[in-house]
């Protein structure tokens, strides 16, 4: 199993979970990483992110946490053209199904953990990207990653958001009796925009509110249009505009991680 | 200027997290601390310890019963063998008298008007230090026994420093031989320097462990002096390898003052002090005062920057080097001050007694002198 396997958790819908899962895969393997993203969201956003068509219930990674797996990751190589090392293990609808299986079954939450064990990815990273819940989904991302990225905005009810979301992390590692416990790695403030009051203030005491509770506070992501239009065209910002400077708006969390991964 | 109200109140929005961390950071605490407790019972030395003392605190208890007596009345016990408390020790114990309240009694005996203290005496200087009023405690009888019991319970404890360790080990020498200190360890020093030569320490060593009968026969055969034979049957007793305390112990007792009391109070460790011990006057070629500060301040920098004692040794390397006396004045310098001490010889008696051709000649000599002074003078 990598070492490094990175659940992408935030309980807010539009927090910039999938942004920033793809252009830290696309950052991680321009620094010469191999990484898998697994698709945990039924809304199966990464595909799209990635320039892909929607995929089929059994190429999903629901197929994956069916009983009859047997190691056939359904990976899909992402922008071929431009970069080696990124692999795609898409959602979709079908993983709303999925939900009710993990309930019913005796090792529910630990489903992708054991598939992880039992048929190993030889990447160097793997990403998971979860749905703006606290279900069963991230759980299975919880019990499998050995550290957590939380994107937050930075509102208000984000902010409120993310607490719990910590509240709910703490219930649930002790509830799976996780060892070891995965390392929160760090806060990735998302669409910043310098230009409103609140959002400055939020993102000034940020750091120290979190460095409270021993938790790492990343630089902003700022707010862009062209994120949206790159998603649109299915391509991460970098090779979509390539001069824009929100392109090294990731450098630190790529950094951080590739390092974790001992690059 | 007054403090701009913020638009959002950060600590608010994150309450929940902060009550979690928490929550997870205690529970956190009293897992290491579960950890540390069973890792301190596996430890044979302090689990006999423990056993031990718990053994007699039981007697105790059940004997006499816990009291409570003013903390003012107890008094540290002087031949206690431990005696380094750094103020880090001292802060845990008060921290946790604080919280848990006082889970053991000391152990103290009835002296006169006070009672001096056998095991408590950390727990003893948290109280104080928290303002408590009374402590706990079981007393027992005195003892004229009280140091070797206290030395025996203590001296395999690991947080006892080499400078306790050796002060208590010379004392309980010093009682059982009648030698003085300073005796024990020349005798000890030089009866180790001879079983080197002879290589026969490997043959001493092994005497640790054994009965005290065959310690004794052992040193049958290593032919000792009556003094020699005595002193290392006695470290033998106490299960002590003579040829370590010669070498490692008992030079704690030579330090200079100060390291000895950086040792108790801020855990300067042995070999540490060992190393800083060489900044001595003579070697740093400056009064004991100066010395004295030398060495304040590189022990301050040991400490404060936790060098190890291969760092330490250089430390001490560089400043010795820094104070190296200044190399011999040149021949001409030399020359000139033989001749100027000379001329200071000449008092006014001699040379009121010395006759006018005499004074004349020496007068002469001296113009010229210092015509060649003056040209030297002027040509710099």
């Amino acid at each position: 199993m990598p070492s490094v396997r990175l659940a992408i958790l935030s309980n807010a819908g539009g927090s910039g979970k999938t942004t920033l899962s793809i252009h830290l895969a696309y950052e991680l393997a321009r620094r010469g990483a191999t990484v898998a993203l697994i698709d945990l969201d039924p809304q199966g956003s990464l595909s799209l992110f990635c320039g892909l068509s929607p995929a089929a219930p059994e190429e999903s990674t629901a197929a994956v946490l069916r009983e009859e797996f047997e190691g056939d990751w359904p990976l899909v190589q992402c922008w071929p053209e431009q970069v080696q090392g990124v692999e795609l293990c898409p959602g979709g609808l079908v993983l709303t199904q999925t939900t009710h299986e993990i309930a019913l079954h005796p090792r529910g939450s630990y489903l992708l953990a054991d598939r992880l064990v039992d048929y190993p990815l030889p990447h160097d990273c793997l990403i998971f990207d979860c749905p703006a819940t606290l279900g069963p989904l991230p759980m299975l991302a919880l019990a499998a990653c050995t550290h957590i990225l939380v994107p937050v905005q930075l509102q208000p009810k984000s902010i409120q958001g993310s607490s719990k979301l910590l509240e709910w992390l703490y219930l649930m590692k002790r509830q799976l009796r996780l060892q070891p416990e995965p390392q929160i790695l760090g806060f990735v403030p998302n669409q910043s925009d310098q230009k409103r009051a609140a959002q400055r203030q939020i993102l000034e005491s940020l750091p120290e509110t979190l460095g409270k509770i021993n938790i790492k506070c990343f630089p902003p992501v700022r707010d862009s249009a062209e994120f949206v239009n790159a998603s649109a065209v299915g391509l991460p910002l970098p090779l979509h505009r390539p001069s824009h400077p929100a392109r090294k708006d990731f450098d630190e969390v790529a950094k951080a991680v590739h390092k974790l991964i001992g690059g | 200027m007054a403090k701009k109200r913020p638009i959002v109140d950060m600590d608010n929005l994150f309450s929940s997290a902060n009550q979690v961390y928490q929550l997870s950071e205690s529970e956190e605490k009293i897992q290491e601390l579960t950890a540390e407790i069973e890792r301190l019972r596996q430890t044979p030395d302090a689990s006999e310890l423990e056993t031990e003392l718990e053994r007699l605190r039981d007697q105790l208890v059940q004997g006499g019963g816990i009291r409570e007596i003013l903390v003012a009345q107890i008094e540290p016990n002087p031949d206690q063998p431990r005696q380094t408390f750094t103020a880090e020790s001292i802060e845990g114990i008060a921290a946790s008298l604080e919280r848990f309240g006082q889970l053991q009694p000391a152990i103290v005996m009835e002296a006169a008007d006070k009672f001096l203290l056998f095991d408590g005496e950390r727990r003893w200087r948290g109280a104080r230090q928290l303002g408590w009023k009374t402590l706990q405690v079981v007393v027992i009888p005195s003892k004229s026994e009280l140091h070797r019991e206290a030395l025996l319970t203590s001296l395999h404890r690991e947080d006892l420093n080499p400078l306790d360790k050796a002060e208590a080990i010379l004392k309980e020498l010093n009682e059982n031989t009648q030698l003085e200190p300073e005796q024990i360890i020349r005798e000890l020093g030089s009866v180790m320097r001879r079983l080197s030569k002879q290589g026969k320490l490997a043959q001493l060593t092994e005497l640790v462990s054994t009965s005290t009968q065959t310690q004794a026969q052992g040193l049958d055969t290593l032919k000792l002096s009556e003094n020699e034979r005595t002193l290392l049957l006695e470290l033998l007793k106490l299960q002590l390898n003579p040829a370590s305390v010669s070498a490692n112990i008992f030079p704690m007792v030579s330090l200079w003052d100060d390291l000895k009391q950086a040792m108790r109070d801020s855990g300067l460790k042995g070999f540490q002090a060992v190393a800083l011990n060489q900044l001595s006057p003579k070697n740093l070629n400056v009064t004991s005062k100066k010395a004295a500060n030398i060495r304040a301040k590189a022990t301050a920098q040991v400490l404060a920057e936790n060098l190890s004692v291969a760092k330490t040794r250089q430390r001490v390397k560089q400043i010795l080097l820094d104070h190296q006396p200044e190399k011999p004045a040149p021949k001409s310098n030399r020359a000139i001050a033989t001749a100027t001490k000379t001329l200071d010889k000449l008092s006014s008696e001699i040379l009121s007694s010395a006759s006018p051709e005499q004074l004349e000649q020496l007068q002469q000599r001296l113009r010229d002198k210092l015509e060649e002074i003056s040209r030297a003078i002027s040509e710099r």
